[in-house]
């Protein structure tokens, strides 16, 4: 596809936390479950966004827990699914609010003793959300649990690496 | 997808030394991290080629290494074989590229590996250098032999916008 715009920059929206710290998702022996949705703002368009490069980290603070290289399923939605910690179903009005959905598996995590990272690269126009410049995000995890210790400080990060569309494009 | 941007032209690092013919490397260590220095942008930079190069200038060989690079926003000073990064420097990753052993082309004299990307990079810390660091997976350990001046270079290609 040949897209003519009039995008401008690359624009990082900083590392948001998925799961933080003190989360325990999965915990209650869940299989699969969701973290809470969290808001990522993003800024300067008028016209949408060219979503270039996804990043995932995980990792955990100090002594507390290790690795955690989960498979599972990152959901981004134009309007606040306000979905809540360990939540195993969403409901059906807040599928409608998906835009993009990205499936990984644990072997793609890129990872050493103390930190991990998984590159996405959806390439994808995304249409401006609809609330003003908000963004939602929620990971489910699959059997790996996430401070499944009460010492455990384990947490999962996203940022976003994308381009405002200031003016209309021809497709 | 091809964006058509207000870009202002295709530019070339160059080659920077990633591996020095001095620095012994083994599997799944990572290599010094190196500045690589890029031109002033006012909103980013559209990377567009990764390019890597082997070279031997001792009595070693042509290396064909497998493993990951990774392009950090500001410098995560990893020294040569270090086994990991600090927990703060993975937060300073925007890009990685894992190559492997059979995507090399070599002969006697040397060799190459192309890796055609399209991603957007946001600016750096300091306005005028990301930082590289190479995470060697394959088995064979590079200048780990007496007269061994093996070099592992790469440079990028990318656009301003």
């Amino acid at each position: 596809m040949t897209v003519i715009s009039s995008q401008t920059g690359a624009v990082d929206t900083g590392w948001k936390t998925l799961v933080s710290k003190d989360d325990a998702l999965l915990d209650g022996g869940l299989l699969w479950a969701y973290g809470a949705s969290v808001a990522i703002p993003l800024t300067h368009a008028n016209y949408g966004y060219y979503v270039s490069s996804i990043l995932l980290s995980t990792g955990y603070d100090g002594a507390g827990g290790g690795n955690i290289l989960p498979k599972g399923m990152l959901l981004i939605f134009k309007a606040d699914p306000t979905i809540v910690l360990n939540t195993e179903s969403l409901p059906q009005s807040i599928w409608q609010l998906v835009v993009y959905r990205y499936d990984n598996v644990a072997t793609q995590w890129i990872y050493d003793a103390n930190g991990a990272v998984l590159l996405i690269n959806p390439d994808i126009l995304l249409p401006v959300p609809d609330a003003g410049y908000i963004y939602y995000a929620v990971y489910a995890s699959d059997k790996i649990g996430f401070n499944s210790d009460a010492a455990d400080d384990e947490w999962m990060r996203i940022k976003i690496i994308y381009q405002p569309i200031s003016g209309p494009i021809k497709l | 997808m091809t964006n058509y941007t207000s870009s202002r032209g295709a530019v070339y690092t160059g080659m920077i030394e990633l591996i020095g013919k001095d620095e012994a490397i083994t599997q799944n260590h990572y290599c010094a991290s190196v500045a690589v220095p890029v031109s002033v942008a006012a909103m980013g930079y559209r990377l567009t080629n990764v390019i890597y190069f082997s070279e031997e200038d001792g009595s070693g060989s042509v290396q064909t290494p497998a493993g990951t690079l990774f392009l950090y926003l500001d410098d995560p000073a990893i020294a040569a074989n270090d086994a990991a990064q600090g927990q703060a420097d993975w937060q300073q990753v925007i890009y990685y590229n894992t190559i492997a052993s059979a995507s090399w082309v070599t002969d006697a004299g040397g060799g190459v590996l192309f890796s055609g990307v399209d991603v957007l990079l946001p600016i750096p810390a300091d306005a005028q250098n990301f930082y590289a660091s190479f995470y060697m997976t394959s088995a064979a350990g590079i200048n780990d032999a007496e007269g061994d001046d093996e070099i592992i270079s790469f440079g990028l290609v990318y656009e301003t916008l």
